[in-house]
């Protein structure tokens, strides 16, 4: 069974929501658990997961299937979405923002109480069963205006809000996912809560619990923690040199 | 006393005003315990200005705070999580919101060293903070009429917070060790005077221990047995509360214990820095009202004539007359105009913000009602006025309504807003920022270049030099199944102008007057010399208004206005007065925004407060009716963001009130606007 800490009542909601077949808006900072917390929900309920990172080159037709040709003739392939409605799984479309906008559109229909997926192409309307579950995620804490989630597709979605754990549940999941000595995750942990303190003051983002967890890795592996942290912490958080070198004092205040 | 430092610190300030006066502390009744008040009142005249305390000219300096200040102030964030903005004062000290750290450290020059230096000092500042040592009122009032108690709680509360940090941060621990040692750190001061470092009563020895190590120790004897208590009390104590309680505690026992022995106040090595409970006090007990009236000087002035008033032994003939006195204010500003000519900002004709006229305060007519009132259970959101489509009146303004949460329904054509060119100036203005800034905008426009154009293929073209293979495929399909393919199977790779317009609105009311007016023109030419590089399509406007008639949104720069010589005299040369009723000026913002044709368009507000206007336009009224208007936009498919330079604790929860979570950028470092305001743009629609 994948591993996954319950921080709050995200299963509950996410379960219940899953038996009324109400589609699920997942909300949160890059790497805070969003993408493994649906694969363990997966797992949990017996359902196929059907995942789909989302890119600016990502369009409608990518999502529902096109027409290849094979020898002479031409023969319909599913895409993802389509085979996860056939097959009633769950469709996880990871950062949906990111992908063109005729993407959302084509999960109007099976987000309301119709749950059908029109394929124009085939002249079809394929209905979704009762596990089939679009499960959405985004990171709202992203700027841009390029962005953002519409309103009129927020509010199709239960929304459920992820945040990074707290001090002593990420420690857990840290040595947990990476192997690393509990002391280590929490030196580690205290790096990366040190780093978050920069959102909005010269960092994008902070360190994610993903990060630490590598870092984690890279010492199980027999790297020094010092090398660990400056490989994962520092030049993935930031090109700036100022930045770079107050990051790498943190690291060398923490672990001395 | 020397020629004052600019602003007046309050020592110097309060000397002035003695010798003003022509009177003791004495004759003032200020010894007396019933006129706190009024000696604060003194002290705190000016400390809305934290004191720049400069190195004396000539003086060798080691390491100065803007070398470091970047990488210090991020990664003091880091390890404290405090939000903070980093000022000047020698020695460092903070009002329990602002780091002030000296503008330089001591000669010799060695950057490491003077980095742990700035580290040590900043961590136990803000320590002082974080561990709730500057919370209690009581205990600040104390320490603040009592310079021996104050010097021992500071003394025995850095060595708690010293040691909590080395508990927590290996590394800490060895740049204290290091700090301890060094020479330029250890020099001794009562509050800012110099004292030799040899020769310290026993008495005092225990005090320092683990604190500096740069004294001829001998043995304290019997003498230090107090203050070796107080510190083994004080280690003992696992958290603040009860670190605070040994510190009051035993502070009180030594304190009698040194009086006894008739010593001074124990001296601070420079790098534990001061604590000013008077900065602390004055904030705690200021709104807004009160703010304006120290800011206006009558109050300080008020309570010292109480004070002279309430004290029978004050020799009347000794002092001014009623008349000399009232002008002590005026001849104090001249005073210290003069020794700084040309040094500061001109404080005599600054005015305060919201420095209203009595006729303004009315409410502008008696004001008509929306007929969609608010019936329980619809969202405010949801109401939309039956006004028609707003017209530009005879006068060229353009009415708008206004949102009364109280009534729950829009205020009809509650206010009026007119859009005339921004004043101009002279050319130079512009030239000499952009002069000063050549490198910060050599190094925007090179970041803006890079992303200039979004370069990607792009398919489905009826012309190209490749095939765009999935379209090539469904018109074979079409082909096969009998229908007419569509021509349009070829792709390119394309550079795209990005489909957005972006229009900045500047707070011009007259709180910005002063270091914000100066920054927000600063940042303006850095960003419209970026954008100019960009060729994205943008605008600049400055807002402001007198009246809920008479608002302004100032045109700078129009969408369709090129960069002449009339742009740039705009640009350069902002002026701020009047009050700031921002959901009027975001409603006529969208109005301009609306006539644009990119899909994506982006309204960028600069403010450094509340949105406050004449009349009830304050407090929860002007939030909401901002929080409306931006939500209209929002409809409107306008995205608004705004960087606010609000120094109010609680403005994050206005803010958020207003434009949403993430939809606002809280900037504590205001000095940083220029370079920052680039970087949110870039953040925002790139």
């Amino acid at each position: 069974m994948v591993y996954y800490r319950p921080s709050s009542n995200e299963v509950s909601i996410f379960e219940t929501a899953a038996k009324n077949k109400l589609p699920v808006l997942l909300k949160g900072p890059t790497g805070c658990g969003k993408t493994r917390f649906v694969r363990y929900m997966a797992e949990k309920l017996g359902r196929e997961l059907v995942t789909v990172a989302c890119q600016e080159d990502l369009a409608a037709s990518d999502l529902t299937g096109r027409f290849m040709l094979e020898g002479g003739s031409t023969v319909w392939r599913d895409g993802p979405l389509t085979s996860a409605v056939r097959r009633g799984a769950i469709c996880y479309l990871d950062e949906v923002v990111e992908a063109r906008s005729d993407v959302l559109t084509v999960l109007h229909p099976l987000t309301d109480d119709r749950r059908i997926l029109p394929l124009e192409r085939l002249g079809e309307e394929l209905e979704a069963g009762d596990d089939f579950l679009v499960v959405i995620s985004y990171n709202p804490g992203y700027q841009s205006v390029t962005k953002e989630l519409k309103e009129s597709t927020r509010q199709r979605f239960v929304s459920i809000p992820f945040d990074y754990p707290d001090e002593e549940a990420e420690a857990e999941i840290v040595a947990s996912e990476s192997g690393c000595s509990t002391e280590i995750a929490a030196q580690l942990v205290k790096l990366g809560r040190g780093s978050r303190n920069l959102r909005a003051h010269g960092l994008a983002e902070g360190a994610s619990t993903r990060m630490l967890i590598y870092a984690g890795k890279l010492v199980v592996a027999e790297l020094s923690l010092k090398e660990a942290c400056e490989a994962t912490l520092v030049g993935s958080l930031t090109d700036d040199p100022e930045m770079a070198k107050a990051l790498g004092e943190l690291i060398r205040s923490v672990l001395g | 006393m020397g020629a004052p430092t600019w602003p007046p610190t309050p020592e110097d300030f309060y000397e002035e005003a003695m010798k003003e006066t022509g009177q003791s502390k004495a004759d003032l009744g200020l010894e007396q315990e019933d006129d706190e008040e009024a000696e604060r009142a003194l002290l705190a005249l000016f400390l809305y200005q934290p004191p720049r305390r400069q190195l004396t000219d000539g003086e060798d300096n080691g390491t100065t705070l803007n070398v470091v200040q970047k990488r210090l102030g991020a990664w003091l964030r880091m390890i404290t999580g405090q939000d903070f903005t980093i000022g000047f004062s020698d020695p460092p000290s903070t009002d329990g919101t602002n780091l002030f750290l000296p503008k330089a450290v001591p000669a010799p020059m060695a950057l490491e060293q003077d980095e742990e230096l700035y580290r040590t000092m900043g961590l136990i500042q803000l320590g002082m903070a974080r561990w709730g040592f500057l919370e209690e009122r009581s205990t600040l009032s104390e320490i603040y009429r009592d310079w021996l108690l104050r010097s021992i709680y500071h003394l025995l509360a850095a060595r708690w917070i010293m040691a909590r940090w080395c508990e927590e941060y290996p590394g800490v621990a060895r740049d204290f060790e290091r700090v301890k040692v060094m020479d330029k750190a250890g020099g001794m001061r009562v509050n800012v005077t110099e004292v030799p470092r040899d020769g310290l009563p026993d008495a005092f020895l225990p005090l320092y221990n683990g604190l500096t190590i740069n004294l001829n120790w001998g043995d304290p004897g019997p003498e230090g047995e107090p203050a070796r208590r107080a510190v083994a009390a004080v280690d003992r104590a696992e958290t603040a509360a009860a670190a605070r309680m040994a510190i009051l505690g035993h502070g009180q026992t030594l304190r009698q214990h040194f009086r006894k022995l008739r010593l001074g106040p124990p001296p601070l090595p420079w790098y534990l820095g001061i604590i000013r409970p008077e900065w602390i006090l004055a904030d705690l007990s200021r709104d807004l009202a009160f703010e304006q009236e120290w800011k206006k000087g009558q109050l300080p002035l008020r309570q010292l004539l109480a004070a002279k008033a309430r004290n029978p032994g004050a020799t009347p003939d000794a002092g001014p007359t009623e008349g000399g006195r009232k002008g002590l204010r005026s001849r104090l500003r001249g005073k210290f105009k003069q020794a700084m000519k040309g040094a500061g900002p001109d404080i005599a004709n600054m005015p305060a913000y919201g420095d209203l006229r009595d006729e303004h305060q009315e409410q502008a007519r008696e004001a008509r009602y929306g007929a969609a009132k608010w019936e329980s259970g619809v969202r405010p959101e949801d109401i939309i006025t039956n006004q028609e489509e707003e017209k530009p009146g005879e006068d060229g303004g353009r009415e708008y309504d206004e949102w009364d949460y109280k009534q729950g329904c829009y205020k009809v054509a509650a206010t009026k807003v007119f859009s005339p060119d921004g004043a101009t100036g002279p050319m130079a203005s512009y030239e000499k920022i952009t002069e000063v800034n050549r490198k910060e905008i050599k190094q925007i426009r090179r970041r803006f270049e890079a992303l200039r154009v979004e370069e990607r293929w792009i398919g489905g073209l009826p012309d190209g030099p490749e095939i765009d293979l999935n379209r090539a495929i469904m018109a074979v399909t079409d082909i096969q199944a009998g229908l007419q393919p569509k021509e349009d199977f070829y792709r390119r790779f394309m550079r795209m102008p990005h489909p957005v317009c972006i229009l900045t609105a500047v707070d011009l009311s007259g709180s910005t007057q002063g270091n914000v007016l100066r920054l927000e023109q600063e940042a303006l030419v850095l960003f419209a010399e970026g954008l100019r590089t960009l060729g994205l399509p943008h605008s600049f406007y400055g807002f402001n208004g007198s009246h809920p008639q008479e608002c302004f949104l100032y045109k700078l720069k129009g969408f369709e206005d090129r960069y002449d010589e009339n742009v740039y005299k705009r640009l350069g040369n902002l002026r701020a007065s009047g009050g700031s009723r921002l959901g009027a000026f975001i409603r006529h913002a969208n109005w301009v925004l609306e006539s644009q044709p990119q899909p994506r368009r982006v309204l960028l507000l600069l403010s450094d407060g509340k949105p406050e206007g004449r009349g009830d336009y304050r407090g929860p009224y002007g939030i909401k009716d901002t929080a409306m208007a931006v939500q209209e936009a929002a409809r409107s498919n306008i995205h608004v963001f705004c960087i606010s330079m609000d120094p109010d604790e609680e403005a994050r929860e206005y803010l958020a009130e207003i434009f949403g979570p993430n939809r606002f950028l809280l900037l504590r470092d205001v000095e940083s606007l220029p370079v920052r305001l680039p970087e949110v743009f870039k953040d925002l629609v790139l």
